[in-house]
């Protein structure tokens, strides 16, 4: 089982990382979560849920793990967008938001992740018409931006009460860039062809993060957690072929804070909240880029007493609302969706879930002054524990 | 009764709860089998695509494409023109020609091979019989001529001979019959040396595309021993003024079998050679380039490609000048030669492929070895108006890749590009006329043109 897990585990982080969006092109790119099935459900940013969760943002709720527990998380996403009203489209494709491990040792639960932090897939071209002394040749521009930042943590996490953890993890950053442009002639009518013109660089990036968090138990029916995520400057290095220089940007620092409750025996609700100030990072653009505070939260309820096909299987919905730190317009960017989702727990044993898989399925919109995109995302999570 | 631990909790072990356990265990795990390969599936499945946008705002600022033109002292040197690669017996076809634009006389040699000795014949019983006692009794000399590459409109007459004299097909030109190594003879009178006239005949193309000239046995006889290293057919034109090309002859043998006197067979011997010779002969052209006829011209310059850009404005409103060229940044680059009318007598009548390649070793020129060439297989065709009432029209010859190894200072492999290009035609010899262009001396010398595209580094956001 271990071996399938890591082949399955392996095949997924070879696969491509798909595209999710054109703010992609927007800034540093598009923020990408990397929660799983239960938090897309839930409307959650990944932190102060009940029960097992492994998230590298809350630390805290690692250290109430009780079993060694590994996750991988898929997400594919179908997107519409209308740009001021001139050009419509639609695009899909798929990523990976969170693949982790934890293994209790010394007391605590060790944990490894490897998350999405930024998207910045993107693609554009636009039409050229160049006059020579004998003839009018028609060009195409083409743009191709190429990159992602991965965060990779290790953290460490320990009960100190019975109902309350802390944790810490260190990150790192990591991904690369490579920016694109070519100029292709097409047949040429009266000249011999044309060889396209490239130009382009590659960049690397680098950078490291802290995040330190708490959780506890209120009673029985109660969790809060809260955790601070500190990052040093994305460093993003350009490779010795690269005309353009390096560049640094600066990176906020990342508040979260989540609750929940249960309200009935098979009713339970969840609340949080994300908060980090992007406006430090406007002056390490190379071109003016429209730069936001990200702040957003999210609430969800669950019916945890559903059940199908003789399985546990809670119902789930949520919604959620979060400020994007990238526009294309002079305003903010921000996107909301509603979800709804299901869990479905294939193994159990006294009380411990030792499988179980999440699906969220989100209908949302992004937009800002310029850039309008409705989406459909599905999140599914798959949690083997036990192991 | 006893237990165990587990990874998935405490069973009991005995006979009947052992059992029940594993099987709870296996259906668990192929839950988990069949989920994970589900979910590999369907996210295997969706397809990728990237987000892309018409929005021209989310490009990077558009480059520059301008063409840039350099006269031939910025770029060009060391031209020499070489003559004499191949021969006209390669050629496979020949040439008549009598005072020509003035001046061009031509002939074509012919050598044929070894007579049939033996042929199946039809007895008076009416038996088939292969027969090796044949009698040629005559024959005739057919030239097929090509009625589009021939400058007659009307009959013109033609004369057939016999060589008396030994010449070698590889070597033979107007004034010699033998030139090889040790061995060089002229002809006793140029041209052919001695002739013993065969026949006459008159060719008009209304009629068609070939001639022929009767031979008694005598003269089929005097051709039959191939040992004879004077045999041979010369074909000449007597009316003054055209100038005709030869596809081909082959010689038809009348020939009765001893197995049936009464009939009379038709063999062929095959043409074993055929050549021409011609007077005069093209000088080198003093201030021109030549590439093309037989023996062919190839023409040889030196190549250096501008990398420090001063302008036009346009660039440097782009970027700062000056700017230096990258091999990425050249989109084409190209010689570009003005056609000039050639001597009339060797004035090309088809289009004509120019090959252009590399010279890997300047310094052991004219054998010199010669790189891949730069325009492919068919060469850059250029039509025969070009070098006749289109005189001086441009002919633009691609080096682009060339070019690139320039301005990079290495090619493909690594090494140091050779920067001396040679231009040919696309076979040597392919044709009897050349092409000609203006030289570096005249006010219509080559020039290189360049289509750049320069535009600023593609930055971080």
């Amino acid at each position: 089982m271990r071996r399938l897990i890591f082949a399955v585990a392996l095949l997924l982080i070879a696969a491509p990382v798909g595209a999710q969006s054109i703010y992609n092109a927007a800034g540093l790119g598009f923020p990408s979560e990397p929660v799983d099935g239960r938090e897309r459900a839930l409307g959650s940013f990944g932190i102060g849920l009940w029960g097992s969760s492994l998230q590298p943002r809350d630390p805290g709720s690692t250290g109430m793990m009780v079993m060694p527990t590994a996750m991988f998380v898929a997400q594919p996403s179908w997107t519409t967008f209308d740009r001021k009203s001139e050009e419509t489209g639609s695009f899909q494709g798929n990523r990976f938001p969170l693949i982790g491990v934890t293994y209790p040792l010394l007391n605590g639960m060790f944990s490894l992740t490897f998350g999405s932090f930024l998207d910045q897939h993107f693609d554009s071209q636009r039409d050229a018409s160049i006059s020579l002394p004998d003839t009018v040749l028609a060009a195409t521009d083409f743009f191709e931006q190429e990159g992602a930042v991965s965060h990779l943590t290790v953290g460490y996490s320990r009960r100190v009460l019975p109902g309350a953890a802390v944790g810490i993890n260190v990150g790192r950053y990591a991904g690369s860039l490579v920016r694109r442009l070519s100029r292709d002639f097409g047949p040429v009518t009266g000249i011999s062809s044309i060889d396209p013109y490239q130009a382009g660089g590659f960049w690397s990036y680098a950078g490291t993060s802290v995040t330190g968090g708490f959780a506890a138990d209120l009673t029985s029916v109660a969790r809060v957690a809260g955790s601070v995520t500190w990052s040093s400057a994305l460093d993003a290095n350009a490779s010795a072929d690269t005309e353009a220089e390096s560049g640094s940007f600066d990176l906020p620092i990342q508040y979260r804070l989540g609750a929940s409750a249960v309200l009935t025996p098979g009713l339970r609700i969840a609340a949080s909240m994300v908060r980090a100030d992007w406006s430090g990072i406007a002056d390490d653009f190379t071109s003016p880029t429209t730069v936001g505070g990200t702040g957003g939260f999210g609430v969800g309820i669950e019916l945890s007493r559903a059940s199908l096909l003789g399985k546990d299987a809670p119902l789930r919905f949520g919604y959620k609302k979060i400020n994007l730190p990238f526009a294309f317009g002079p305003t903010a960017a921000s996107e909301t969706s509603w979800a709804g989702g299901f869990g479905l727990t294939l193994s159990q044993s006294n009380n411990l879930v030792l499988a179980a898989v999440d699906l969220a399925v989100e209908r949302g919109t992004r937009s800002d002054s310029l850039l309008k995109e409705s989406f459909w995302r599905a999140t599914l999570s798959l949690r083997v524990s036990g192991y | 009764m006893s237990s165990c631990p587990s990874p998935l909790g405490v069973f009991r072990v005995g006979p009947a709860g052992y059992r029940i356990e594993l099987i709870r265990h296996m259906v668990h795990r192929l839950r988990i089998v069949a989920l994970l390969a589900l979910t590999a599936g369907v996210v295997g499945a969706c397809a990728e695509e990237t987000p892309t946008s018409l929005d021209e705002e989310l490009l990077p600022r558009e480059p520059i494409t301008l063409e840039l033109r350099f006269p031939w002292a910025d770029f060009g040197s060391n031209l020499a023109v070489f003559g004499g690669y191949g021969s006209p017996s390669e050629l496979g076809s020949g040439v008549l020609a009598n005072t020509f634009a003035g001046s061009l006389n031509a002939r074509t040699l012919v050598r044929y091979g070894a007579y049939p000795r033996e042929v199946s014949v039809r007895d008076t019983t009416g038996t088939t019989r292969p027969d090796t006692l044949l009698t040629f009794i005559g024959g005739r000399v057919v030239a097929f001529l090509d009625t589009i590459a021939s400058t007659n409109d009307g009959p013109v007459t033609l004369a057939l001979g016999a060589t008396q004299e030994s010449w070698d097909a590889t070597t033979v030109t107007w004034a010699t019959a033998v030139d090889t190594i040790n061995d060089k003879r002229a002809w006793t009178v140029p041209g052919g040396g001695g002739v013993t006239p065969l026949a006459t005949s008159v060719w008009d193309p209304a009629e068609g595309d070939s001639v022929w000239f009767e031979l008694d046995s005598t003269m089929v006889a005097a051709w039959a021993d191939t040992t004879n290293v004077n045999r041979g057919a010369i074909i000449e034109l007597l009316t003054v003024g055209p100038r005709l090309a030869v596809r081909g002859t082959v010689l038809r043998l009348n020939t009765r079998p001893s197995l049936n006197p009464d009939s009379t067979f038709f063999l062929v011997s095959p043409q074993q050679t055929i050549s021409f010779v011609y007077d005069p002969s093209p000088d080198p052209p003093p201030d021109g380039i030549r590439v093309g006829g037989v023996p062919a011209w190839r023409t040889v310059l030196d190549v250096t490609i501008p990398t420090q850009l001063t302008g036009p404005a346009e660039l440097c409103a782009v970027v700062t000048c000056p700017v230096t060229l990258d091999p990425v940044e050249l989109n084409f680059a190209a010689i570009v030669f003005r056609s000039r009318q050639p001597d009339l007598a060797f004035q090309p009548t088809d289009t004509i492929g120019i090959d252009v390649r590399t010279v890997l070793n300047r310094a052991i020129l004219p054998k010199a070895p010669l790189g891949s060439t730069l325009v492919g297989s068919l060469g850059k065709r250029i039509g025969p108006e070009s070098f006749g009432v289109d005189a001086g029209s441009e002919v633009e010859i691609p080096i682009t890749l060339f070019a690139r190894d320039l301005v990079a200072g290495e090619d493909a492999l690594g090494q140091v590009p050779t920067k001396t290009l040679a231009l040919l035609s696309v076979f040597e010899p392919v044709s009897f006329s050349y092409a000609s262009f203006y030289g570096p001396g005249t006010d219509q010398a080559p020039f290189l043109k360049l289509i750049v595209t320069i535009g600023r580094a593609v930055k971080l956001p």
